[in-house]
């Protein structure tokens, strides 16, 4: 496991993006701004914070794009096993840092950060089954979607949205669970030459 | 390398459809309806109204695919490749296509706009395009220097995301000057263009970034050191960040705009009649009208009629004061709206101050109307005043009815003097 953890940058890159994400997240945490809209001619109001779990994916993505590729190829170790607790273990590590800042300073938004996140990683992994590690700009291009097209009203978004949606909501809770599920099966189901 | 290896490895033919069908969207759901309800067909008007919302989208493209090539490049270890060709060409070859498809992010826009208000593009209409255009040039150079450090999967989406954060939300953040230097322009009004200095501001710091990266990531470690060129990039940097900042620092929420020469059609003398040729078809009628209520006002003793009226359209958002020979009148937006005669009865009648008593105000311009024979206009442009009511109104016309009621001579007299007592003391009709 020692050689998965080190190609997979589980001492360099992962520890750094999870810092870069903590650190954004205390920044944005209660900033919201007025982002350009088709759907409401005021703009859509978009919460910072929305923003941050893009790190979080670039962070999988970089990780797992890592690879010894010889010896994963040939090996018996159980890499794909290891690489699904990684992902399970940054979405859980997410989880927890916003938790962790939702209750410190009494924010709402950066709860939501965790589901965002796991929606987010779920939907990246699905898409790098298809279209590879251009993959990395699918949750951004969501996050633009979202606020060009995921509003209703101000504050009210259509179900589709997922990360706009206020914390407690059933639907984008059971949504992120699933996508993150399928993300994870994909992860496993994938092509072994695939990088 | 050809033309067809080029286009079948670039990232940025297969991310177009997206970019382009974002465009296409975007204009006719939303810029299409704001062109023909205010754009009326000027050129520096319809450029900027297309482009104002597609700014975030181009540069965000351009420095997102700059980072996306760059890291291609990296990744098939061209740089580490014997030079057979200059760097920089290696760099402007894979970059021109991501360019190509931020630069039709603001091309088409622009273009279907003109074609839609049957409209031709002008030299002064020009700059705002221009400078976005010069600007996604500036971004791909950004992110290509981005993505020779940072891994691709890394550095595109979070260039893309900071840049078109920071441009997208300029618009509703304060500070003001926050959104003077991104890159953005705001809506033209009729009659102003693009200032020079207002598209210096916008230019200036990320044209800056780019050419300090440029510097410090590419072009001078050979020559003059790591060090050296860190500190020349800083300098470059924060000089023309600093310029910018210090241009748009006093700056309001719009930029500051040049007048632009409006070409003027006139008709009469004494006064002539000028309207800007958008609205000439009008300007038969508008002359009619202005005329006919100038001789009654006249005659009225109400005003002097002056040498010249003509249309402020063309002043956009810093309108002129009229003077006595030269009056200033909404012409052709209300001739459209059929309350020309409202206007210039208004224009006629000139209070010494900016503020007159409002209630002495209504009775001496629905005096004047009545001597222009234009009471019913003048009388529903009062009733759409919410705080003007029924109660109100009877006891204006009481009022106007008494003084009609008096010989001409002692009309006019108390005309000149409720000119003077309206300014000078509030709340006292005579």
């Amino acid at each position: 496991m020692t050689w998965w953890f080190r190609a997979r940058l589980g001492h360099s890159g992962l520890p750094a993006g999870l810092a870069c994400l903590t650190l954004l997240a205390l920044a944005l945490h209660d900033t919201s701004a007025i982002l350009p809209s088709l759907t409401l001619t005021s703009g859509a109001p978009t919460r910072l914070v929305e923003f941050v779990p893009i790190v979080a994916t670039t962070t999988v993505g970089l990780c797992l794009d890592s690879r010894l590729e010889n010896a994963e190829v040939s090996g018996i170790r159980p890499v794909r096993l290891f690489d699904c607790l990684l992902v399970a273990f940054v979405v859980a590590v997410v989880c927890i840092i916003g938790l962790g800042i939702g209750l410190m300073l009494g924010s709402k938004l950066a709860m939501e950060m965790g589901r965002d996140t796991a929606f987010l990683v779920g939907l990246m992994l699905s898409a790098r089954t298809w279209i590879g590690p251009s993959a990395s700009m699918v949750p951004l291009g969501w996050i633009a979607a979202v606020a060009l097209a995921g509003f209703r009203r101000p504050n009210d978004p259509y179900f589709w949205t997922v990360i706009a949606e206020p914390l407690g909501n059933p639907v984008a809770a059971l949504a992120s669970g699933a996508v993150f599920g399928v993300g994870l099966l994909c992860l496993i189901y994938r092509s072994r030459k695939s990088t | 390398m050809n033309l067809r290896t080029l286009l079948r490895f670039t990232s940025a033919l297969r991310f177009a459809p997206l970019a382009v069908g974002v465009a296409l969207f975007y204009f006719f759901h939303t810029t299409s309806l704001g062109l023909r309800q205010f754009s009326l067909g000027y050129p520096p008007s319809v450029v900027a109204t297309s482009l104002e919302v597609m700014y975030p989208f181009a540069y965000a493209t351009a420095i997102a695919l700059g980072a996306w090539e760059s890291g291609r490049l990296r990744e098939a270890e061209i740089w580490q490749l014997a030079p057979a060709r200059s760097q920089y060409r290696i760099a402007a070859q894979v970059l021109w296509p991501a360019v190509g498809v931020a630069w039709s992010l603001l091309l088409l826009p622009v273009v279907l706009g003109f074609a839609q208000e049957r409209s031709m593009p002008t030299l002064q209409s020009l700059p705002p395009l221009l400078m976005g255009m010069l600007l996604c040039v500036a971004h791909s150079v950004i992110g290509f220097i981005v993505g020779c450090r940072v891994k691709r999967i890394v550095a595109a989406p979070v260039v893309a995301a900071g840049a078109w954060l920071a441009v997208a939300m300029s618009w509703t953040v304060e500070p003001f000057w926050w959104r003077h230097i991104l890159g953005t322009f705001e809506p033209i009004e009729f009659g102003e263009r693009a200032s020079a200095i207002a598209i210096l501001a916008d230019v200036l710091p990320t044209c800056g970034l780019a050419v300090a990266l440029l510097l410090y990531g590419v072009a001078l470690h050979r020559s003059i050191g790591k060090l050296g060129s860190a500190v020349l990039a800083i300098l470059v940097f924060a000089s023309c960040s600093g310029a910018g900042f210090q241009l748009a620092r006093d700056w309001g929420a719009s930029a500051p705009m040049a007048r632009a020469e409006v070409p003027m059609t006139c008709v009469g003398h004494d006064p002539e009649v000028c309207v800007p040729d958008i609205s000439e078809s009008m300007l038969p009628s508008i002359a009619t009208q202005v005329t006919t209520s100038l001789t009654r006002l006249q005659s009225a003793g109400v005003t002097e009629s002056p040498s010249l009226v003509t249309d402020s359209l063309p002043d956009g958002r810093s309108p002129r004061a009229s003077t006595s020979q030269t009056w200033y009148v909404d012409l052709s937006r209300g001739a459209s709206a059929g309350r020309l005669a409202t206007l210039i009865i208004r224009a006629a009648v000139r209070f010494p101050c900016h503020d007159p008593e409002p209630e002495l105000a209504r009775t001496v311009l629905l005096w004047a109307a009545t001597k222009a024979h234009q009471v019913g206009e003048v009388e529903s442009g009062f009733k759409e005043d919410p705080f003007f009511d029924e109660a109100q109104r009877n006891r204006l016309h009481r009022r106007v009815a008494a003084v009609l009621s008096q010989p001409e001579q002692r009309q006019a007299q108390w005309y000149r003097r409720s000119l003077v007592v309206a300014c000078d003391q509030p709340g006292s009709p005579s």
